[in-house]
């Protein structure tokens, strides 16, 4: 039974994130939340943007219309860039939004190594080595099982929400 | 209404039970899915249920919610009165923006106001520079835009008033720079079709007050008889539908005191008659057309 479960999938996983988390040097420490790379907004500038409102395309819209999503597309013209924003009713939330997305994605392709995207991904990821380090066995399966899932979640969220493509009808 | 294939309801019932009641109002799931998270956002979960029932009777999402973003306001919306539109936040912020550079003391009316969004928009962006007053002439969209100014604590004098009462208007001021309004404008014959006839949307008729969308010429008529002529005006912005309103409006004025132009909205569609007097601080309003009339 017991070498049954060494098997199961989760358990491999465990293994391995307990390697991983002895391998690290235990002096690096964790970067803290208010000392991470500020949001790029500088590499906005409104000259370079091509900013479009997506609602339902064509039609007649105006009083014959009552629309509830206010979609915001951005294009970088200097790098072809493409953004959408659409999580807020808002139209003034989304364009600001979108504007921060941009700015980020920007920063990444610049400085892919010192972005803001990248510290928080490595602050992420050391947060939770951690925290398994810290907790026993049997919590960290639960833990991470959760996390597994909270992620998985967040991924499909994140894919309804900004991956479906512009051609589709709104 | 296309019909709703059983394939994208069982999709939607298992990302959510609710999910599904959202379908007939946005026939696709993203769409749905932003809705019901806005609900489950902005309600409490007791009513969820209720508002998922409304929302598969096309019922607005904004009277479900209680209001509409317009700008950085929020704007309160309730029954039999129309539910603020993209295109005229759109034109409002536009306009804003220009004005901003350059009019000061500007004294300006938004006729027919419904939930009082352009005279509060205004207002709001405008701070100072200018005066604002607006007027409907019903009774709950009266109540409702005192309950928005109220709620920004925004300085703009409502009244309740006829446009095709000269002697009413008479009372809010004797004179104004800048005259603003939506007035209704689909014609009795489009409000009762489709959309895909160029009609009206069903949840529109079915749930917003058509006293606040049926008109064709005569409100056109009315604003410029009974505001921009008697208040001394040398500017004005009136939302439409149709370019036929815009022509109709160009010929009230003679071309070489007042120039006139389109703007259209982000869809492309002719969305508002701009009009100033040549000359006047007004003619600022020329960078707003998207053509000369
Ligand atoms: C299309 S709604 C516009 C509401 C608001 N301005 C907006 O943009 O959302 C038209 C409004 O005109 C009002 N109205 C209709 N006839 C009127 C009249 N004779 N005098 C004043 N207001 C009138 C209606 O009550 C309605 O609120």
């Amino acid at each position: 039974m017991f070498a049954f479960r060494s098997y199961s999938p989760v358990s491999a996983r465990f293994r391995f994130l307990r390697s991983f988390a002895g391998s690290c040097p235990s002096g690096v420490p964790i970067p803290k939340k208010n000392k991470l790379p500020p949001r790029p907004k500088w590499l906005i500038v409104e000259e370079e943007i091509d900013e479009k409102f997506l609602k339902g395309g064509r039609g007649p819209g105006g009083q014959k219309i009552n629309k509830t999503n206010s979609k915001v597309q951005l294009t970088h013209k200097p790098t072809g860039l493409v953004v959408t924003c659409q999580y807020s009713r808002s139209q003034e939330s989304n364009r600001k939004k979108a504007r921060e997305i941009l700015a980020l994605k920007l920063e990444e392709q610049q400085n892919p190594e010192n972005s803001r995207t990248a510290v928080l991904n490595l602050r992420k990821s050391m947060v939770k080595q951690s925290k398994a380090k810290k907790s026993n066995k049997k919590y960290k399966e639960i833990e991470a099982k959760r996390a597994e899932d909270k992620e998985r979640r967040e991924l499909e969220d994140r894919a309804l929400l900004e991956g479906f493509s512009d051609d589709e009808p709104l | 209404m296309a019909r709703i294939s059983p394939r994208l309801i069982k999709d939607a019932y298992s990302i959510s039970p609710l999910l599904p009641y959202f379908l007939r109002a946005n026939p696709n799931i993203s769409l749905a899915k932003q809705e019901l998270k806005w609900v489950q956002e902005e309600l409490p979960q007791s009513e969820w249920r209720k508002a998922a029932r409304s929302r598969h009777n096309l019922y607005p999402l904004q009277y479900i919610l209680g209001s509409q973003p317009f700008g950085s306001l929020d704007i309160i919306c309730k029954e039999k009165v129309l539910i603020p539109r993209p295109e005229t936040e759109e034109w409002v912020l536009r306009l804003c923006s220009v004005l901003k550079e350059s009019a000061q003391n500007l004294s300006i009316v938004d006729a027919c106001t419904g939930t009082g969004c352009i005279a509060l928009l205004a207002k709001h962006e405008l701070k100072d520079s200018a005066k604002v007053a607006a007027f409907d002439i019903s009774t709950d969209a009266y109540q409702l835009s005192m309950l928005n100014r109220d709620a920004h604590k925004l300085d703009v004098n409502i009244v309740k008033a006829d446009l095709s009462e000269p002697a009413q208007l008479m009372h809010i001021c004797s004179s104004f720079d800048l005259i603003l309004s939506n007035p209704p404008y689909i014609p009795l014959s489009d409000y009762k079709l489709p959309v895909t006839l160029n009609g009206i949307e069903k949840s529109v008729r079915k749930f917003e007050p058509k006293s606040a969308l049926v008109g064709e010429m005569e409100f056109y008529d009315l604003l410029v008889q009974n505001l921009v002529r008697p208040f001394g005006a040398s500017g004005f912005v009136f939302e439409l539908g149709y370019r036929e309103q815009a022509e109709f409006i160009r010929k009230q004025f003679c071309e070489e005191e007042w120039g006139s132009g389109i703007l259209k909205d982000y869809s492309g569609n002719v969305r508002c008659s701009i009009g100033w007097k040549r000359g006047s601080n007004l003619d600022i309003l020329e960078r707003l057309c998207d053509e000369v009339l």
